[in-house]
């Protein structure tokens, strides 16, 4: 449906039918298979056989283009004035209407349009009757499936061949019906079937002859005839005598490779399967022109081929999500494994044992610590102190108040002694600040110095309990003593 | 093949596509929101050996604190503290090389049922005497804590320091109520 680079051509015009399958190869086209079936040897159920040999030569897969006898089509033409396609369309339905012998309704048609050298449009309007087209299409469904492609024989035949430049016409020799077709160049001016019977009976050539004469007679430039189908040199010979035009073999391999040989292998002329290869081409390049597949069926082949590539689309999604979805599965898969992990570490450590410190534990232990620190120890201050005052310091009285204030009082031999004293003590890391309350000079006949006080803050300590207790605070400066700070 | 084949082929694959992309979106946002769980619960794994941690280090300090802080069953009173801290401190006087003077009790200052029981002494040594004894207070098991000092100079330079400290115990009181004496 999609994608199909092979084609089968049906031709079952004739007594003998012609079927081939074209595969694409590069920028063309090559012959796959081909084969020449009498359906008088299927005794009767040649579908059946046909099929068969299809389905036995593995060309039962692909497209198919079928063919149409010519004598059973009417093909008739009209020129049309310059327009725009839609308006070309309608009077074109409109010849078809006063043209055809039958109701459009009862009728399967089509045309196509080729520019003349006038600015006119010359129309070829193709139709035939839609039971025709219902057998047909029952039949190649049997054989193989549903065609993409219904052509006029001669039509079909004609496409198969490399098409010379001016005017010639093409002869599609049937074994009773004769196909005539006029082109210029690449343009189709007309088409008739004549019942001239197997071109090596007795007088085909004049019946040829007769039914080219009009032709001949309106188209002076009309030198040139292809001969294609069941043709041989005796016949080539009789029509170039009889029609005094040049007479050439049409040759489907113009159009397409046959690296195998395959035509050259079979009996008769390559030309006998110029039918089967247009509709194989056909098939392959969906030509539309002059295609007399019910629209219904055009349509749904390009409905089935919207969905095939719709779920070529689908598909390539789908391979695209599924490894998503399959990573996203693992990880989803590992970080549950992860959570659980996790969830059973945080159950094991909830439920370690132990005893949550009351209020009374957390003070003894607070109280503990504080009592550690250094400034909780008087002997470690004591001798920081002693260790650190300068000479000529002489301390009388140490008070220690735990949390609150070390006092010191004592005599200094100078101030410059006391102020050596102050910078030693603000070093110490266990106050919080110190402070010099007083330095009263000392004036007596035994008696030389300054009486201080120094006031060092200690830091806090932990110990709830110490709340309420008071600092012990050393004796007031002496009166009209002067103070030193 | 006909139309309903290639009709049936497309809802099918849409079916999948579709059921493909919702376990995609669900697995997207299950994934987020297990790695949002577990992010928290790695916080409440950290909070729970946090306090795990602090638990044992707990139960570690509740054996040392035993030897320095007693536990007595609550009512616990000067009347029965006396005594013990009296033996205490004499021991470590008599080691210092000197007596102790005067001895008053203070209140009893009692929180959350953590009692201290302050003893004021006055005494007369040397600074030796004074450094050994302020040592063996420090080093004292129950826990001995020094909350006031007051050193004086005797009026000679040979005359002994006049030493007043504040010494106290601690009680950790259980039972429901304490009554180890005024707060």
């Amino acid at each position: 449906m999609f994608g199909y680079s092979e084609a089968l051509g049906i031709d079952c015009c004739d007594d003998l039918w012609r079927i081939v399958a074209l595969r694409s190869a590069g920028s063309g086209y090559e012959l796959a298979y081909a084969v020449a079936f009498s359906p008088r040897e299927a005794h009767g159920d040649e579908t059946a056989a046909l099929a068969q040999l299809l389905r036995g030569a593995g060309s039962a897969r692909g497209r198919v283009g079928g063919s149409l006898p010519a004598a059973k089509c009417a093909f008739k033409t009209a020129s049309l004035p310059p327009g725009r396609p839609a308006e070309l369309a309608q009077i074109v339905r409109f010849e078809a209407e006063n043209q055809f012998p039958l109701p459009l309704q009862d009728l399967v048609w089509g045309y196509s349009l080729a520019p003349e050298p006038s600015g006119r449009q010359h129309a070829l309007i193709v139709g035939t009757r839609r039971t025709l087209i219902d057998e047909r299409l029952a039949f190649l469904r049997q054989v193989a499936s549903t065609p993409v492609a219904l052509l006029p024989a001669p039509l079909a035949a004609a496409n198969a061949i490399g098409k010379p430049a001016g005017m010639f016409v093409t002869v599609l020799a049937g074994s009773e019906w004769s196909d005539l077709c006029l082109f210029d160049g690449e343009r189709l001016l007309g088409c008739r079937s004549v019942l001239a019977g197997h071109p090596e009976s007795e007088g085909w050539a004049d019946r040829i002859t007769r039914e080219l004469r009009p032709w001949l007679i309106s188209n002076e430039e009309l030198h040139q005839i292809i001969l294609l189908g069941n043709v041989t040199e005796d016949t080539r010979e009789a029509l170039r005598q009889t029609t005094r035009l040049t007479v050439t073999e049409g040759d489907p391999r113009t159009t397409v490779r046959d690296p195998h040989g395959l035509l050259a292998e079979l009996e008769g002329s390559p030309a006998a399967f110029a039918t089967a290869i247009g509709l194989a081409q056909a098939a392959l390049s969906r030509r539309q022109a002059l295609n007399l597949l019910p629209r219904q069926i055009q349509e749904a082949s390009q409905q089935q081929r919207k969905l095939a590539w719709t779920s070529v689309g689908l598909f390539a999604a789908i391979l695209l999500l599924a490894p998503l979805a399959i990573t996203g599965q693992n990880t989803l898969q590992t970080r549950q494994s992860e959570l659980a992990k996790v969830q059973k570490l945080v159950h094991q450590a909830r439920q370690t044992k132990g005893t949550v410190p009351g209020p009374m534990m957390l003070a003894a232990q607070q109280t503990v610590e504080s009592l550690q620190k250094s400034e909780s120890r008087p002997l470690e201050i004591l001798r920081a102190l002693s260790a650190e005052l300068p000479a000529g310091i002489n301390l009388t009285n140490f008070s220690y108040e735990r949390g609150k204030a070390v006092v010191l009082q004592g005599r200094a031999d100078s101030n410059l002694v006391l102020a050596n004293a102050m910078t030693v003590i603000n070093r110490q890391a266990i106050f919080a600040s110190a402070i010099l309350n007083y330095s009263n000079l000392v004036k007596s006949a035994t008696e030389h110095g300054y009486d201080f006080q120094i006031t060092c803050t200690l830091p806090p300590g932990s110990d709830l309990t110490l709340g309420s207790a008071k600092v012990q605070r050393p004796a007031a400066p002496q009166k009209g003593a002067a103070t030193n700070e | 093949m006909s139309e309903k084949f290639w009709l049936t082929i497309v809802i099918v694959l849409a079916v999948i596509l579709i059921g493909l992309a919702g376990t995609c979106g669900y697995q997207y946002i299950a994934s987020a929101a297990i790695a949002r769980t577990i992010d928290e619960k790695h916080d409440d794994l950290q909070t729970a050996k946090d306090t795990a941690a602090a638990l044992e280090k707990a139960q570690a300090n509740s054996k040392q604190l035993a030897k320095l802080v007693v536990r007595h069953q609550a009512p616990w009173t000067w009347s029965e503290q006396l005594p013990l801290m009296v033996t205490a401190l004499t021991g470590i006087a008599e080691d210092s090389g000197t007596v102790i003077d005067t001895l008053q009790p203070a209140p009893v200052v009692e929180r959350q049922q953590f009692a201290r029981f302050p003893l004021r002494l006055t005494m007369h040594m040397h600074l030796a005497s004074l450094t050994t004894f302020m040592r063996k207070i420090q080093q004292a098991t129950p826990l001995l804590a020094v909350d006031q000092v007051s050193i004086r100079a005797g009026k000679l330079p040979a005359d002994p320091l006049l030493v007043e400290v504040s010494v106290s115990t601690y009680v950790m009181l259980d039972g429901p109520q304490a009554q180890g004496g005024r707060k």
